[in-house]
């Protein structure tokens, strides 16, 4: 059932195409989810914090403590910490914790290391968020399992981090089977295990199955997906509305939902720190050399891009950004700079020195959709 | 207020000033005409605050006065009345009976207080043009106009004159239409360069298509245009239209009409716009994209969307040139089209990626501007 391919189906009309990739039993879904993993990579990068319970946290230095934990390594979740807790709870709970900031930043780039690994498997790809992603493998001729532990192992050993995978025919399948062994876990169910799969566990597994959509449930009587799956699809339909006819689907293993790939980065940026004395002559050379990163960049995604974003920090550390969208389509050097320098004139310096420049381009706009340029400028 | 005044001018009056009206308003007396006694005459005036528009009527006037009335309702009751005469009278707290042969209305009136103060405008600067001439030139460039009201300045037709006469041009910013007709060589006439918002224009356009006799619309009749603080008034017959301007930058468009080209395309305009029409039917549903290969002698359209299929169609056209392709939204090229007169139609272009200029033979003093898209 997995190896089914149609190496036709390019010659088909588009409309075949699109039911055809619809079809839940026709495809091969791999969901992978890094493992704790804004923790793993501290702990990657500092080997003194391995087997230590390590707890990243947003807002470490708001005032009275109130951060809240982004992610807690396995050992920290030993001692009943988890993301989005308070940081006082955290601290209470876990005393002996390693408290460490978040680096988002730099996590976004391990992020797309990671993305990187998976685009050599497929280009349909939908990260859910930095850490979690759908892919559809369908038209990779080799074996599911075989594409999600070569993705494993390359994740490993490339970049030393662990991620947990599920394969399914479709994306509910696939995530639900990712999160049966975590950490480091693989978890494959095969068409004819769907119902296998589902048959015992409890109702809340199913998206969208809040706690008090579980009451209702269970005062049906209604406790496992299985259970679920044998009630009446019309009852179901009257008592939940169209949710209900999708419970119902999900209870049976039918998840028609498309991976549906990002478009592609959100937006762009390159910055850089800047010297003691950095006249600003050489700030505009710095950042036409930014833009000139931003360019390339572009060009290798084919894309363009509406808006331009000039960033600056100060030297009293404060940060102050100014942006601005155009109607046209930006890509080149020169045309990214004509934004950005009077951006850059625009910011208020108040006689403090720059440390730190970047520029981001957003609003992206694949080259190949068709577009229409402005008349006037 | 006392009135009789023939059913049939009554309805033609408020048909005129009518469409002015809020709909959507949220002040009542914004929904509602002014009906006024001057002298010999009844006055209908509407406005939305930003237009008014005023018609004056005959009537019999036993007793001078003013009611406002709901101007939606009227219209309502004057299309069902019969052929005949209706009389009008207001009576205590603002209620008007109006009875026509067998039919008696009492309605819901407001008082003139209530209604807004209309603009004084003390014309500097005024002339006269041919309502024919407006209208064409109207009906020939407003489909450009955006509708985006981020974009201020283009959403009104810049109306202008300079030396090479009186212009009115609109565009979206991905496409431009310009008419300009000639001064007569006396003409007194100083420049000038206003903005006229769209929903003016349509009124103006519908004031010039009406008129009260059937020989003076062919023969023909005049709209005086007069302009002073910030507002522009059009006047035909006994009626008066005042509109606000908009005050803002209109773009230098004189810079995007392509000086010379390199590209010259000519075909027959009927069997190019059928063509555009069936091709488009497959084009994407937002980018309206159609594909032109230009080669010696021929043209093919072709549109792709991904969901639907594909179409093409060629057509023999005047060209000897290299093989060149260029793409335009299939809407901005149809809607030209619909509007242009002559039986050949000229495409002109410096490459697939500036401006193409679309112009008939026929109609040299009417041009189309249409930013290419990139494919």
């Amino acid at each position: 059932m997995w190896q089914i391919q149609n190496r036709e189906r390019e010659e088909e009309p588009p409309h075949f195409r699109i039911s055809a990739s619809l079809s839940s039993m026709l495809r091969k879904i791999i969901h992978l989810d890094m493992d704790a993993f804004y923790a793993s990579i501290e702990q990657r990068d500092n080997p003194s914090l391995k087997g230590q319970p390590v707890i990243v946290v947003m807002g470490l230095d708001a005032p009275h403590r109130h951060g809240a934990v982004a992610t807690a390594s396995y050992e920290a979740r030993k001692f009943g910490v988890h993301s989005a807790m308070p940081l006082a709870q955290a601290t209470r709970l876990c005393p002996q914790g390693i408290f460490l900031p978040v680096r988002l930043e730099y996590y976004r780039q391990v992020s797309r290391q990671v993305m990187e690994i998976f685009s050599q498997y497929t280009s349909l790809i939908e990260p859910v968020s930095i850490d979690e992603s759908y892919l559809d493998v369908t038209e990779n001729p080799r074996d599911a399992v075989d594409i999600a532990i070569a993705i494993k192992q390359e994740i490993k050993s490339r970049l030393n981090l662990t991620a947990t995978a599920g394969v399914g025919p479709n994306k509910f399948i696939a995530k639900l089977a990712s999160g049966m062994h975590k950490p480091d876990g693989l978890t494959v169910v095969r068409p004819h295990q769907v119902q296998e799969f589902l048959r015992d566990l409890p109702v809340e597994s199913i998206l969208g199955v809040g706690p008090v959509t579980q009451r209702k449930l269970n005062s049906l009587k209604i406790f496992t997906i299985g259970q679920l799956a044998a009630f009446d699809r019309t009852q179901l339909k009257e008592r939940f509305g169209k949710l209900g006819l999708q419970f119902y689907d999900f209870a049976n293993g039918i998840d028609l939902r498309p991976v549906v790939p990002a478009r592609s980065h959100m937006q762009i940026s390159r910055e850089t720190t800047l010297g003691n004395r950095t006249s600003m002559d050489s700030i505009q050379q710095i950042l036409a050399s930014l833009a000139e990163g931003i360019e390339d960049h572009l060009k290798k995604e084919g894309h363009c891009a509406r808006t331009v974003t000039v960033k600056v920090r100060l030297d009293n550390q404060r940060q102050m950004t100014r942006s601005r969208t155009v109607f046209g389509k930006l890509q080149h050097k020169e045309e990214l700079l004509k934004i950005a320098l009077p951006l850059l004139e625009k910011i208020d310096l108040k006689g403090k020195k720059i440390r730190r420049i970047g520029l981001s381009v957003s609003n992206l706009i694949s080259l190949k959709d068709p577009y229409q340029p402005q008349l006037f400028d | 207020m006392e009135i009789h005044i023939d059913r049939k001018t009554f309805l033609e009056g408020i048909q005129q000033v009518q469409s002015v009206v809020e709909r959507k308003s949220t002040s009542p007396i914004l929904s509602h005409v002014l009906l006024e006694t001057k002298n010999t005459l009844l006055s209908l005036t509407a406005t939305d605050r930003e237009i008014s528009i005023e018609t004056l009527l005959p009537a019999s006037i036993p007793k001078p006065g003013s009611i406002t009335l709901s101007a939606q309702k009227l219209f309502e009751i004057l299309k069902e009345l019969p052929e005949s005469s209706v009389h009008l009278s207001t009576q205590e707290n603002h209620w008007v009976v109006l009875k026509c042969q067998n039919s008696t209305f009492r309605l819901a009136g407001l008082p003139k207080i209530e209604f807004p103060e209309l603009p004084s405008v003390k014309s500097n600067e005024s002339f006269e043009l041919e309502q024919k001439i407006l209208r064409d030139m109207i009906a020939k460039t407003s489909f450009a106009i955006s509708h985006d009201p981020n974009r201020n300045a283009l959403t009104g037709s810049l109306f202008r004159t300079d030396n090479d006469g009186l212009s009115m041009v609109s565009t979206d910013g991905h496409r431009l239409a310009v008419i300009t007709k000639e001064i007569p060589k006396d003409s007194t006439l100083k420049n000038f360069e206003v903005i006229i918002p769209f929903k003016t224009v349509m009124e103006v356009k519908k004031l010039c298509d009406s008129s009260s006799s059937t020989e003076k619309r062919e023969e023909g009749g005049l709209v005086n245009i007069g302009f002073g603080n910030n507002q522009i008034i059009f006047s035909k017959e006994n009626t008066t239209l005042i509109s606000r301007l908009i005050d803002a930058q209109f773009p230098d468009y004189k810079q995007v009409i392509p000086k010379a080209s390199l590209y010259h395309i000519s075909m027959n305009k009927e069997a190019f716009h059928r063509a555009v029409r069936r091709v488009s039917l497959l084009s994407n549903e937002k980018s309206r994209l159609i594909k032109f290969t230009i080669s010696p002698g021929l043209l093919h359209l072709t549109s792709f969307d991904p969901e639907l299929g594909e179409a093409r169609e060629e057509l023999p056209v005047e060209y000897a040139g290299d093989e060149v392709v260029i793409g335009f939204n299939a809407k901005y090229i149809s809607e030209f089209l619909s509007v242009v007169e002559g039986e050949t139609l000229h495409m002109e272009f410096n490459d697939p990626l500036s401006p193409g200029l679309f112009t008939s033979p026929e109609e040299k003093d009417f041009q189309c501007v249409i930013m290419p898209m990139r494919v």
